[in-house]
């Protein structure tokens, strides 16, 4: 009959059926212990959310063979205190929903990976239609380069209308997060605990921020306790949220190798920053690009591979990297021009560039200060400085 | 009989009254005697005995005026003793007044040296006092202040000898001055930012953190701090060495050193080692051994919170106040602090050739060990990044350390010339007096508000790195600070940076 329906009725049933569900597939992964790996495939076998609860509900052998007796005896006495819709309500109260599949509130491409979540939690606002997703992961303890080149990627994307995901994670997620804001775009983090919780603690701040003005995700129960091994499932969900995944900077070990990979198996597009070699933080993203992941150099290389409608063009990566910098005193001095022609060839600390440059230390730091502030030069733990990955193509002809 | 003795860092005045009663022989010690003077008749006797001298047989009472306070220390032996005989007979009762004698006595009869000579000849001038009496030992300690006749004895027969006016044999004692040689700047390769960065400390007086990996010359830096601060002046000079002659440091035949001190502590100090105490009489600490001069704390996160913690009324008043139950004391502590960290737990963070091993959690704990407040008031704060070996062979040396200290005697004579008093610096002059001196134009305000934009600058750090920018200015020499000088201070900024790019959770995101 469905069929027969006009696709708005189709629209309509389905809306019905969904919010019949969503107290069930709320109060169940809300029930102690229930593992968000396994509720998707319980679900299943028993027919629907509202079937599973019912089932766990009554206990008995056919429970006790779905889920083991211990659990089952368990469950079922949880099932038999709660109402489902009751919950649902709490959960409301508190600022949080749910997000069922199949829901447009976030990315259709989510659904449709090989283990999608039975539900995710979310906090915040609402993401608005049709908005393309595309990660932005890394280090969590990165360079300024990277930082600086998360940054203003994130920024890029975010003008052009698209929205950053990444995991909240110190050093290159907080960045990401962090230029997409500054930028007014939407940005959405996916955590590895309950999205109620302040993980990592030194990033309070950047979640509240993100919480007023994109939204936060986890397929985790409110409350639920950060674990090493829930990140990397996590992971999948950051991936399958997003059309591509962008890594800057990563070790040969790095868990954004990881959210490459489900990138990869999903058939999402995986890029990559480059850095310089020998680093043990380009170690993972240089393996990439090895691999066949597309460098990246700037927001184009990233936009370009969407369809026009999906996004729109941002400003040229060069107008871009004018705007914004007020220059104290107009253009750059002879001293300064210098500066960054050796930082081209190499980063280096105030010593060398004060001997190759044969100026005093003291001229090199006053240089140096403003190159800053006009953001042409990033300055890294150890005293180093390193030319910026976006100085305007102008100033070094 | 007049004595003295010291109480926290103050010379008191004790006199010291005996009186013979009939009874069985026998000795009452009062006046609030600790352990050590109270067991001095044992060491008097003896003493007395065995310089073949009469003991009075009779009940004695000593009595230390004033009563209320408690006397600590061996000060007192000698004066006892001479009074004692005096009571046998040996001595002319007005053989006893006009003079101040200290000293503590060996069972021998000798006369060992007792700390805190200096403070106390410095006190019996003030007071006006013609005569001091003191071991042979800390004859030239006692003399550096001058203005008083010292005479060292040593042994009871010679105090006794010169009380009944018989001539003792004395040393010769000549005060001079003298200046601590330290190691030269030039020594250390490298690392012209740092050295820049110490010059501007020594020059304004700021405190300092150098944040390095292991091996980078931290040390090496620190030390040699007090080679291109200013000399003390003359005040200062005796300030200094009393602080040291009553903690016991003082080189005995010393001269008067017009260099800086320069303290070290080990990390393990107690809170009590580092700001001064003990139970009765307080004792000078870390802190106030380092007045005037230099304290250097490696691995500053290494130390125990409360330690650091009280470095805090220190560094904002140049003076630290120790209650006990007992006594209340206020010790000066106007020192330069210099520290040094590793920029993590392991020290590699940021290395070009090992990797850091440490994770974020780790490396945010390491920088909250610090608190706050402490880091406001360290001025300056730079990176030192190892050199490699090749960069040790090229590297210059640089400058010697006369020819900066040059450029910061000049600097400082700027400021005396503009503050007003010898000891208000850049560093610590209030904040209006500083904006009123500095005169920031229009290109300036810009220029800073920019800065505190771009680097994430607080408040007080603006307010830092306005004090540092006056200094750089003081140092070249201009009345006015200009952007170039707040440029440069800027870049002494480098733990605000560091703490922000870590944990970016002060930024504002919202909106």
């Amino acid at each position: 009959m469905g069929r027969a329906d006009s696709p708005a009725g189709e629209d309509r049933a389905g809306q019905e059926r969904k919010d019949r569900e969503r107290p069930f597939r709320a109060a169940l992964a809300l029930l102690p212990q229930m593992s968000p790996v396994s509720l998707p495939r319980m679900i299943s076998m028993a027919g629907g959310a509202e079937e599973l609860w019912e089932l766990l509900r009554r206990g008995g052998e056919r429970a006790a063979a779905l889920v083991g007796g211990e659990k089952a005896g368990e469950w079922s006495r949880a099932c038999r205190r709660t109402d489902p819709w009751e919950s649902l309500e709490k959960l409301a109260r508190r600022g949080i929903r749910v997000i069922l599949p199949g829901e447009g509130s976030v990315p259709d491409v989510l659904w449709r990976i090989y283990d999608p979540p039975a539900l995710l939690f979310a906090r915040g606002r609402e993401m608005p239609r049709g908005m393309a997703c595309v990660a932005v992961v890394g280090a969590r303890k990165a360079t300024s380069y990277g930082r600086r080149c998360a940054e203003q990627l994130a920024a890029g994307l975010a003008e052009g209308g698209v929205a950053v995901v990444s995991g909240a994670a110190y050093g290159i997620d907080a960045c990401a997060h962090r230029g997409c804001m500054q930028a007014g775009g939407f940005t959405v983090a996916v955590l590895g605990c309950g999205i109620d919780r302040v993980y990592p603690p030194g990033n309070a701040g950047l979640l509240a921020g993100i919480a007023e003005s994109g939204c936060i995700l986890s397929e985790y129960p409110p409350g639920d306790e950060p674990q090493a091994w829930k990140f990397p499932h996590r992971n999948r969900i950051i991936a399958g949220l997003s059309l591509a995944v962008v890594v800057v900077e990563a070790s040969s070990k790095s868990g954004a190798l990881i959210t490459a990979d489900f990138a990869l198996e999903e058939g999402r597009e995986v890029m990559a920053v480059p850095g310089p070699i020998g680093h043990p933080l380009t170690e993972g993203t240089h393996g990439l690009i090895k691999k066949g992941a597309k460098l990246v150099t700037g927001v184009e290389d990233i936009l370009e591979e969407f369809p026009p409608e999906a996004v729109q063009r941002p400003l040229d990566g060069s107008e871009r990297g004018q705007k914004g910098m007020v220059l104290p005193g107009g253009g750059i001095s002879p001293l300064e021009e210098k500066i960054l022609r050796l930082l081209g060839e190499e980063a280096g600390t105030l010593d060398r560039l004060s001997l190759r440059a044969g100026e005093e230390p003291r001229e090199i730091l006053v240089a140096l200060t403003s190159l800053v502030l006009k953001g042409f030069v990033c300055q890294d733990a150890g005293g180093l400085y390193a030319l910026s990955p976006f100085v305007p193509r102008g100033i070094l002809s | 009989m007049d004595s003295c003795s010291i109480l926290g860092m103050e010379v008191i005045g004790v006199e010291v009254e005996i009186n013979t009663s009939g009874g069985l022989p026998g000795i009452h010690m009062v006046g609030l005697p600790d352990a050590a003077v109270r067991e001095s008749y044992r060491r008097i006797k003896a003493a007395i005995a065995n310089s073949e001298l009469p003991f009075p047989r009779q009940l004695i009472t000593v009595n230390l005026a004033p009563a209320h306070l408690r006397k600590e220390g061996s000060y007192f032996d000698l004066p006892i003793a001479l009074a004692m005989l005096a009571v046998c007979g040996k001595l002319e009762s007005s053989a006893l007044r006009g003079r101040l004698v200290v000293g503590e006595l060996a069972l021998d009869g000798k006369v060992r040296g007792v700390r805190g000579a200096l403070a106390m000849a410095l006190w019996a001038r003030r007071r006006g006092w013609e005569e001091m009496v003191v071991p042979a030992e800390n004859l030239a300690e006692a003399c550096l202040p001058g203005g008083i006749r010292v005479v060292g004895v040593r042994n009871l027969r010679e105090a006794l000898d010169h009380l009944q006016g018989k001539p003792v044999p004395q040393p010769e004692v000549s005060v001079k001055e003298s200046t601590k040689s330290f190691p030269c700047l030039s020594e250390v390769k490298g690392q012209l930012h740092a050295k820049r960065a110490l010059e501007v400390a020594a020059a304004g007086g700021h405190n300092i953190l150098f944040i390095g990996p292991p091996g980078s010359g931290k040390s090496m830096l620190a030390e040699r701090l007090p080679g291109i601060m200013p000399p003390l002046l003359p005040e200062e000079v005796l300030e200094v060495a009393s602080i040291h002659s009553i903690a016991g440091l003082l080189d005995p035949g010393s001269a008067l050193s017009t260099s800086p001190p320069f303290r070290a502590p080990h990390h393990s100090i107690s809170h009590v080692g580092m700001v001064g105490g003990g139970r009765n009489s307080p004792r000078p600490g870390e802190i106030t051994l380092s007045h005037r001069g230099v304290l250097f704390l490696d691995e500053l996160p290494e130390f125990r919170r409360d330690t650091l913690e009280v470095l805090r009324q220190p560094l904002e008043t140049g003076k630290v106040t120790v209650s006990r139950s007992l006594i209340t004391t206020t010790f000066p502590a106007r020192f330069l602090l210099v520290a040094g960290m590793n920029p993590c737990p392991c020290g590699f963070l940021g290395d070009s050739v090992r990797p850091c091993c440490c994770s974020p959690g780790r490396i945010r704990n390491y920088y909250h060990r610090l608190s706050g407040p402490l880091l406001d008031r360290i001025d300056i704060q730079v990176e030192v990044p190892r050199l490699t070996p090749r960069e040790l062979v090229e590297l210059p040396g640089g400058e010697k350390s006369e020819s900066v200290r040059e450029r910061v005697v000049a600097a400082r004579q700027r400021q005396r010339d503009r503050w007003g008093e010898g000891s208000t610096t850049n560093a610590n002059v209030e904040m209006g007096r500083l904006y009123e001196a500095c005169r920031l134009g229009e290109e300036e305000r810009r220029f800073m508000y920019l800065a505190s934009e771009k680097i994430g600058l607080t408040a007080r750090g603006f307010d830092r790195c306005l004090r540092v920018a006056r200094t750089v200015a003081d140092l070249a020499g201009r009345e006015r600070v200009s952007v170039a000088d707040l440029a440069e201070a800027v870049q002494y900024r480098s733990l605000e940076r560091i703490r922000g790019s870590l944990f970016l959770q002060e930024v504002g995101y919202a909106g």
